[in-house]
């Protein structure tokens, strides 16, 4: 290819190819923007229930996750009080249940055990 | 007696000495090489040891694992698939090159990825997705500048994508625009993937300011689990209209995270990520590692074209680096010094390294500060603007 071709096929892909990526993904921006707004909306006038069967990660393994307490601790109110309820849906129903509070206790078991306890779960399960 | 001597030297006759030329030893010496690069020194050992170990297995002198020769035609086909059924003519490598020449592997590699990925640092900033457009100025740049050293487009095309810092992008765009230069290309990808701890810094402090680099950023905002859940679904439908020769990639990409997001398919999210993808990078890495052989490399003028590739790879994530911390100063400069530019190098989208260094780097210069969540929101955005740019270069330069 001559100099002059070359600087005007590579001119083209450079220009077009840039265009096209950065106008494809501010569109994704768009659309993002558009998708959150729409989900708050809807969020936002279902009343917020604690109660949920579903199963929810409470470890979460990947290194990106970003937890913010808040987040941390709705995730760990819905999953005791979804044991809670499993426990106890045989013998009452389980709107007789209603968990008041959820309260640490102090370490009982030695560290070692529960880091071994944790590594099978993360592992295993 | 005489039988006996002639048996012998039959043997010897068959035996790879007497087959090898100067071009499998250094070949194998190279393949040798990069075992050392992925074993001792820790290059993406993942792909670097099967891709290595696979070059080794196709220059064993009549060693019969690998044809290139059977594959390299002008199109799919020409090829003499009925052939796949004599084992004289093709060997083990041959028949698991197909889901690299069929454009198999990269796609599902892409399911694993997204099974891997979590988008929400992408989803709470979305503007993250300009510096992941940014940063894949590299590849144009190579583009350009594999033209100039006298590749054809269709060459500079797939040369360029080793800008996208992604291998499976890489190894799916070379398939469909230049197929003879994988081995090269492949292998280039991989090293500068695990070269970005070295590369990218220097790039990264000669066009900050001390001011820009201590720039703290807000706390992102929770994103909530329905929003990561269209995410994966708006993506794929969008980008499959705009861009239709990226949704191989994108769509098995976004699947994987639906598959992760979705909370309903914990086994298929968890083979995707596991089984499979180490199943499929196996398969992919020996065979892309197969294709450079001592007998296309003895070809005139290929080694040049190898060193050439060398070259514009590091071009392409220089300028990959240098987009998106250019970028990121504008963007710096527009929030009002809300956006530290040291996370838009993390648009090349090799995930999660880049981030790290651009947290690192961070941290050179204040401690305190932790940028490695909003570097994310670039890296993943990179992954998306380099199958993007891999589907533009397909369009643009493909039969």
């Amino acid at each position: 290819m001559t100099v002059a071709q070359i600087l005007g096929e590579g001119s083209i892909v450079f220009a077009v190819g840039l265009t096209v990526v950065f106008a494809i993904l501010a569109f994704l921006i768009l659309v993002i923007d558009i998708n959150s707004k729409i989900v708050h909306a809807i969020e936002g006038k279902k009343k917020p229930t604690p109660l949920t069967s579903e199963p929810k990660e409470v470890v979460s393994q990947s290194i990106v996750s970003a937890e913010t307490t808040d987040e941390e601790d709705e995730e760990l109110v819905a999953v005791i009080t979804a044991a809670v309820m499993a426990i106890f849906a045989g013998s009452n129903s389980s709107s007789d249940i209603r968990v008041k509070a959820i309260r640490r206790t102090g370490r009982t078991s030695p560290a070692w055990n529960v880091a071994g306890r944790d590594e099978y779960l993360a592992t295993r399960l | 007696m005489n039988d006996f001597f002639s048996a012998i030297m039959d043997m010897i006759n068959a035996s790879g000495f007497m087959h090898l030329t100067v071009m499998h030893l250094v070949m194998i010496g190279v393949a040798c090489l990069f075992l050392y690069l992925a074993i001792a020194k820790k290059f993406e050992p993942l792909l670097l040891l099967p891709i290595a170990f696979g070059m080794l297995a196709a220059n064993l002198p009549l060693g019969g694992m690998m044809h290139p020769a059977f594959w390299e035609l002008e199109n799919l086909h020409a090829v003499q698939f009925a052939d796949l059924f004599d084992s004289a003519k093709v060997g083990l490598l041959d028949i698991l090159y197909m889901g690299v020449k069929l454009g198999i592997y990269p796609p599902l590699i892409f399911l694993g990825i997204g099974a891997m990925t979590d988008f929400g640092p992408l989803i709470a900033n979305p503007k993250s997705l300009l510096l992941g457009a940014a940063a894949q100025l590299g590849i144009f740049v190579a583009f350009f500048g594999a033209l100039f050293l006298g590749f054809t487009p269709q060459e500079a095309g797939s040369i360029a994508i080793i800008g996208g810092a992604d291998g499976p992008t890489a190894i799916y765009t070379t398939t469909k625009l230049a197929p003879h230069l994988l081995g090269p290309i492949a292998l280039a990808a991989y090293s500068y993937m695990a070269l970005v701890p070295v590369i990218q810094p220097p790039i990264m402090k000669a066009f900050t300011t001390m001011k820009e680099r201590t720039v703290r950023m807000e706390q992102l905002r929770v994103v909530s689990r329905t929003e990561k859940l269209l995410f994966p679904i708006v993506v794929t439908i969008l980008v499959a209209f705009i861009i239709p020769d990226a949704t191989p990639l994108v769509a098995m990409l976004m699947l994987g995270n639906l598959f992760r997001e979705s909370g309903v398919v914990q086994r298929l999210s968890d083979t995707a990520q596991n089984a499979l993808i180490n199943i499929v990078t196996i398969f992919l890495g020996l065979t892309v590692g197969a294709t450079a052989s001592a007998e296309k490399l003895s070809q005139p003028g290929y080694g040049l074209k190898a060193l050439y590739i060398i070259l514009l790879g590091m071009a392409a994530f220089g300028f990959g680096t240098f987009g998106g911390i250019i970028f990121g100063k504008i963007m710096c400069w527009a929030t009002k010094g809300k956006v530290n530019p040291l996370i838009g190098s993390a648009g090349v989208s090799a995930v999660p390294m880049a981030a790290r260094v651009s947290q690192k780097v961070g941290q050179e210069y204040d401690p305190g500060n932790f940028l490695l969540m909003h570097a994310m929101g670039p890296n993943v955005a990179g992954v998306i603007g380099s199958a993007v740019a891999a589907g533009v270069l397909i369009s643009m330069l493909g039969k």
